[in-house]
């Protein structure tokens, strides 16, 4: 029964994100596996932002109001929705698969029936061994848990779990999946994590196999699912691989606005990123990045003679900025100071810690097991392919890495980031945020340069 | 022309079978022993000192120790040093035996007896109880000549010993084939310590511990394919002839695609292996039911009774992370007062996280620690 609930608490939030993106009628313009990765997201998302107005109205957080409140919200949501829909069947195409035979069926076989057992795997893997990560246990599963017993939010509540100051979307996801079992367990709640992964590899396939044939999709998605690292987090409840799903899943929407120009898949990575910002604070670093990248595209059209769509900024970046706003006032009422200080002078007085932290990433990047061979990848990818540094894939999914790289450089090098960086706690995790945009990047790249004349077939 | 893919299958199928046949083979391969302990039948090694006792059991042959260096002598082979280059040991040992000893008599050519032998270490088991696999090269070993007649085994355990036993699954003299060498190589890049990270990251503080290679070369190798193989469709680009820069863009591809498969098999291989490990580590079943919780349990006691020595029976692992103030864990909280302990009905261990690591008596290298479970809750 317990299990069932489990099952339940996750199935009813990827209903919701289903029906909104039918709303918006992306099951007609999208492929099927990347309205189903988006659609866990854009659920858990709904849930996650209903739970925190839930106190701010003065209602008790309870399984009764938690649910009735999503529902509501997903009622009104659904009247926003579909006035935003975009009418028309596949207007951006997906492309119709290889003529393979059955040599190459039973690959694609293989390889998708591997990736779900290593999604079963994963989701084993987490749920027969407890929280064992310090973040995920003493803060993010422990807000979970006050506010699962206490039934409200409260500075005092972030207080005690440490870390006040980090995002609640997650834990209040976590304390959704407690309701449904009807009371706190310090592992079911990790049924999350595995259906990230699972959603995370159906963005990956559904956005490559817009523009390729089954078996490049796949290769595509093979090359994030090979990941150690990523694997790993799915089996422990850190946040970074959601945050990692919400970054690429809002920069595949916005590559397909880039193609499309449709304001439902503009919605849907605003939607996402939003999420991102209330998942960690890495999600504003993320939400920028994004922001900048699709102002990136908008000054592009400018110069190509087309004329931009400026508002359309402003339409991806209010939901994740009030996300942000929204926070920050909360913190600042209840007089949570951030955890890390950031002063000019602190940037200008540490020059001479940037080659440790080069050094640093270099190591991380080029020498861990966490990402097999895909910065060797990545970095062949520049070389090869430099000319293209402003087509709309690099825009929101090669830019987006080495900006929020650099942006952590900076961080670490003017903060006492510089410390925990040392102690070898925080880098692998921030390069897990945007390890999925770099493959799908690299997919995307030697997907094109090989290429060829695709058909339909029945695969895929 | 495309060839079939079935052509292509036969092909290869082909070139593994000649590969196969290829593969150089003792002289006498009868003749090198092999001793699995699991099969009924198979003579043990014997005692020859600082054994308490020495047993078969389901898991192979079990060793007692009841002095500072053990040892195992086999009994009598004969064979020609030139078909053996590995011993490989099955062992599970609950800690690292630096300085193990594998010795020999042989008799040279010349008729001269000579003992030799050569050191290695021998691994923590990987927890939930498995066995390392523990290849010892003899070949390099110039005293490695003529007829081997006599083997031996020494387990060094320090100056206080240990009575913790150390169960051998099997141990077996190897060939020098290209199967034994890829077999060899395999066990180098030590993955079941890997996974065994992967699945109790004992040592993990504040992040999902990375995944770590015990021997990245050959993993470094593969990044410079990987790169050498991106480089290579870059440079069909260059090629003026169509068909030929579809042919190198392809070899490029064709690289890429199998060194991120191999290192993608490799990860698959990690995450059964930590499976598998957690599997015995906590529990076996995927229930969360099964969990009971302790709240409210008091640290300081459970770390009080760390210090003591308590009878044998259901054992904890007791994990210890960060250096903030022992304050934080035990402040008053009333309802839940501290939130990560847990017992599972079936586990045999518990994990209690504390934060002051010196409050409880250990040392960082001796953070897994087997008592009982009713010392937790006693000080309840």
């Amino acid at each position: 029964m317990t299990a069932a609930m489990i099952v339940l608490a996750v199935a009813l939030p990827f209903v919701l994100g289903l029906t909104l993106l039918i709303g918006l009628n992306l099951h007609r313009r999208a492929h099927p596996s990347l309205v189903a990765g988006a659609a866990f997201g854009m659920g858990v998302a709904l849930v996650g932002f209903v739970l925190a107005v839930i106190p701010v109205i003065g209602l008790p957080l309870t399984r009764t109001t938690g649910i009735a409140s999503a529902l509501l919200a997903w009622a009104g949501l659904m009247a926003i929705v579909r006035s935003r829909r975009t009418a028309g069947v596949a207007s951006n195409g997906v492309v119709p698969a290889l003529p393979v035979g059955w040599g190459w069926r039973i690959v694609w076989w293989v390889g998708v029936i591997a990736l779900g057992l290593k999604v079963a795997m994963a989701a084993t893997r987490a749920m027969h061994k407890p929280v064992i990560g310090w973040d995920a246990m003493l803060v993010h599963s422990f807000k979970a848990k006050e506010m699962f017993y206490d039934q409200t939010i409260s500075a005092g509540i972030l207080d005690w779990a440490g870390s006040p100051n980090y995002p609640l979307g997650m834990s209040l996801v976590e304390l959704w999946v407690a309701w449904f079992q009807g009371s706190w367990d310090d592992t079911g709640f990790k049924i999350l994590l595995p259906g990230v992964l699972a959603a995370l590899f159906l963005v990956i396939y559904g956005g490559l196999r817009e523009i390729f044939g089954p078996i490049g999709a796949l290769a595509g998605t093979w090359l994030a699912a090979g990941l150690p690292f990523l694997v790993q987090h799915a089996t422990d409840a850190y946040f970074d691989l959601p945050l990692a799903y919400t970054t690429l899943a809002a920069s595949v929407f916005l590559w397909r606005y880039a193609r499309s120009r449709a304001r439902g898949d503009l919605l849907v990575a605003s939607w996402l990123a939003a999420f991102g910002v209330w998942t960690k604070n890495e999600g504003a670093v993320a939400f920028a990045v994004a922001l900048a990248a699709l102002g990136a595209l908008l000054v592009l059209d400018a110069r190509a003679g087309r004329r931009p769509a400026w508002a359309d900024l402003a339409r991806f970046g209010a939901w994740p900025a009030l996300v942000w706003g929204a926070w920050a006032a909360a913190k600042a009422l209840w007089g949570i100071a951030p955890n890390l200080e950031v002063e000019p002078s602190g940037f200008l007085g540490h020059v001479d810690r940037l080659p440790a932290i080069v050094a640093f990433t270099a190591r991380e990047l080029w020498q861990s097991a966490n990402w097999n061979v895909l910065w060797a990848l990545f970095a062949g990818g520049w070389v090869v392919w430099w000319r293209r540094y402003a087509d709309p894939v690099s825009l929101f999914f090669c830019w987006p890495v080495v900006m929020t790289l650099g942006v952590f450089v900076i961080v670490a090098e003017g903060t006492k980031m510089y410390d925990i960086l040392l102690h070898g706690v925080v880098w692998h995790r921030v390069v897990l945020h945007v390890a999925p945009l770099a493959a799908f990047w690299v997919a995307v790249m030697l997907g094109e340069a090989i290429k060829k004349p695709v058909e339909e077939t029945s695969t895929g | 022309m495309e060839s079939p893919i079935h052509h292509r299958v036969v092909l290869w199928l082909g070139v593994l079978f000649v590969l196969g046949a290829a593969t150089p083979r003792a002289v006498d391969a009868s003749a090198v022993p092999t001793w699995n302990f699991l099969i009924d039948g198979v003579a043990s090694w014997q005692a020859a000192g600082d054994i308490g006792a020495l047993s078969r059991t389901p898991e192979g042959m079990v060793v007692v120790p009841s002095g500072p260096a053990p040892t195992l002598v086999a009994p009598p082979v004969a064979f020609a040093s030139e078909e053996a280059a590995y011993v490989r040991l099955r062992i599970r040992s609950p800690k690292v035996v630096d300085g193990a000893y594998l010795g020999w008599a042989s008799v040279d050519p010349l008729g001269r007896e000579t003992n030799s032998g050569v050191t290695f270490t021998i691994p923590r088991q990987i927890r939930g109880g498995f066995f390392r696999t523990v290849w010892v090269r003899v070949a390099d070993s110039p005293d490695w000549l003529g007829e081997i007649h006599r083997l031996g085994l020494v387990l060094p355990l320090g100056e206080h010993g240990s009575d913790e036993p150390i169960a051998i699954e099997s141990i077996g003299v190897f060939a020098p084939t290209v199967l034994t060498g890829l077999r060899v190589a395999w066990a180098a890049l030590e993955l079941d310590a890997t996974a065994d990270d992967m699945a109790v990251p004992i040592w993990s503080l504040n992040a999902i511990r990375s995944v770590r290679f015990a021997h990245g070369t050959p993993y470094g190798y593969a990044g410079i394919v990987a790169l050498l193989g991106i480089l290579t469709i870059g440079a069909a680009g260059w090629i003026r002839r169509a068909t030929a820069s579809r042919r190198v863009a392809r070899a490029g591809l064709g690289i890429v695609i199998v060194a991120v498969a191999v290192l993608s098999v490799s990860g698959v291989y990690l995450e059964v292996d930590a499976w598998r490990i957690e599997r015995a580590v906590f529990g076996g079943t995927t229930s969360a039911q099964d969990y009971t919780y302790l709240d409210g349990l008091n640290l300081v006691g459970v770390a009080n009774d760390l210090n003591q020595t308590l009878p044998p029976g259901a054992s904890v692992a007791v994990c210890f992370f960060g250096d903030d103030a022992m304050r934080h864990i035990v402040s008053n909280r009333v309802r839940y007062q501290f939130y990560p302990i847990y017992v599972r009905s079936k586990a045999r261990y518990l994990l209690v996280f504390a934060q002051h690591q010196e409050t409880c008596g250990v040392s960082r290298d001796d953070l897994l620690i087997e008592r009982p479970l009713y010392a937790l809750y006693r000080s309840r």
